[in-house]
């Protein structure tokens, strides 16, 4: 199942009953947050809200918050994709013909990765002035500093080397047209606007919200510095990812997302941004960040509004985080060999603790292995 | 912080039985509920003094078998798993928060052994928690 948009997803979801819709008004300040939390903890099914109280727009919250819905998004488990690429690197090397054609499946999904430029977009069927006002915002908890746009998929590219990066950074809606970007500035967007910003330049940036699901496993993925995640999710997918020109920045966007943000991030500029109900079931501290100022607004005709919650564990993280790490387990397996297995834990918030089961060729080895993972 | 908790990189390898103070609440007033966790990791719910409460348990000689000692604030229900694993880990500076019985010195380099303590409590000046309506 190779999904180029989420309402094709959406309509899967559907049919497997693994999607409902919800025509009563809701309130996407705090109520929203207490329905998703109840829901996730219940492993009810996805939820399409179609009235939301300030909004034209729908509303889909946990799209993915049972590994069944992650199956479903990716056509197998996570652990089958993780495999298929060990298979394909243990393989070939060294590479002979004979390994190449034996993995013929993953070697096809492995050229399938680079994305291809589209014209025809469902992401700039429409094209307007920004108001992010008439979208369902969430405010999630009640201390937040205000609405966050919980699932973008932020696109920019190294001034310097042109090497793209995408990646998942809240949002804090200021106004109609400025929101904060709640990078850190030592990797992806950030490191970008980090060289931007030194060389006095603002950085372009597009914020793709509502791309299909690969799209958006690839962004949560922590994959090593300098890998495409763009290029990588046609791996997830199987299939290449469809990007079309931005209208108003030099920058290639999804071509079939819900919504493009399309704006910059001017340098030397910071707003208090935060507190904001994070991961770990705490709130995370407000402090200075940078601001995106966007321009254009582009989207599909009908275009839904999906958005995630997260806070105390478990959430809808809890999947995201867990299909992640059941993918990407078996490379880290391939390059350090005394790993026999690892483990991220969502009750924590998957940053600590980290537990690695070891086959130790000699005695200090496991202190070794610990510190260069 | 990194733990090597792989089998026999102290020679040790069967588990001993575990003698506790017959009366832990005796030793202190704040404190509400205990688990032992896999027969060496004491689990104690306080109501305050975190820190207070834990110097006195990791000095216990009383406390025998026990490797770990955990304490946790009053809003984590420690016989279940997903809430104690939170209610530890999201909550605790290795840095600032981990102590152990036994401390010696070789040359400048500080090696530590016994028990060791975590005080996993939530403390102010950390990150506020989130409301919880379920429970």
């Amino acid at each position: 199942m190779a999904f180029t948009d989420l309402q094709s997803f959406l309509e899967l979801l559907e049919k497997e009953g693994e999607l409902k819709r919800v025509t009563e008004v809701v309130n996407p300040e705090l109520e929203v947050t207490e329905i998703a939390t109840r829901a996730v903890k219940e492993n009810l099914p996805a939820l399409l809200f179609e009235n939301v109280k300030g909004s034209q727009y729908p509303l889909v919250i946990n799209s993915m918050a049972t590994m069944r819905r992650i199956e479903l998004a990716l056509g197998r488990p996570p652990e089958a994709l993780g495999e298929e690429i060990v298979r394909f690197m243990e393989d070939v090397n060294p590479p002979s013909p004979g390994a190449l054609w034996r993995n013929r499946k993953t070697a096809w999904r492995l050229l399938k990765i680079r994305p291809k430029l589209t014209r025809r977009a469902l992401s700039q069927q429409v094209i307007e002035d920004p108001q992010l006002d008439e979208l369902p915002t969430l405010k999630c908890w009640p201390e937040d500093g205000g609405r966050f746009v919980t699932l973008p998929l932020v696109m920019s590219r190294d001034p310097k080397t042109g090497a793209g990066n995408m990646g998942m950074y809240r949002m804090q809606v200021y106004d109609q047209r400025t929101t904060g970007m709640h990078m850190q500035l030592q990797k992806g967007g950030g490191f970008h606007y980090q060289i931007a910003e030194k060389a006095g330049e603002p950085l372009e940036m597009a914020v793709a919200i509502g791309g299909d699901p690969s799209l958006i496993l690839a962004a949560i993925m922590p994959l090593p510095e300098g890998i495409d995640e763009v290029a990588f999710s046609g791996i997830v997918r199987g299939s290449r990812t469809p990007l079309v020109k931005a209208k108003t920045v030099d920058l290639r966007v999804p071509a079939h997302a819900e919504f493009i943000f399309e704006g910059i991030l001017r340098p030397g500029i910071r707003r208090h941004e935060g507190p904001f109900g994070d991961h770990f079931g705490h709130y995370s501290a407000s402090a200075d960040h940078p601001v995106f100022e966007i321009n254009r607004v582009t989207r599909r005709k009908n275009a839904v509004y999906p958005a995630t919650v997260v806070g105390r564990p478990p959430q809808e993280d809890r999947y995201l985080g867990d299909a992640a790490q059941l993918a990407l387990t078996p490379l880290i397996r391939l390059i350090r060999r005394e790993v026999k297995d690892m483990w991220a834990y969502y009750e924590a918030g998957f940053h600590n603790p980290l537990v690695v089961s070891v086959n130790p060729r000699y005695q200090r080895e496991p202190i070794k292995t610990a510190l260069g993972l | 912080m990194i733990l090597d908790a792989t089998a026999g990189s102290l020679g040790e390898g069967t588990p001993t039985a575990v003698a506790l103070p017959s009366k832990l609440a005796s030793i202190s007033p704040f404190i509400s509920k205990y688990r032992l966790v896999g027969r060496t990791m004491l689990i104690i719910q306080v109501s305050e003094s975190g820190r207070s409460v834990l110097q006195k348990l990791v000095d216990n000689p009383l406390l025998v078998g026990v490797k770990i000692v955990v304490v946790v604030s009053d809003d984590v229900d420690i016989e279940d798993d997903e809430s104690l694993l939170w209610g530890i880990f999201t909550r605790f500076d290795a840095v600032l928060d981990v102590m152990f019985s036994d401390t010696e010195f070789r040359g400048l380099a500080p090696v530590y052994s016994g028990v060791m303590g975590i005080d996993a409590t939530w403390k102010h000046g950390y990150q506020k928690p989130l409301l919880w309506t379920l429970k």
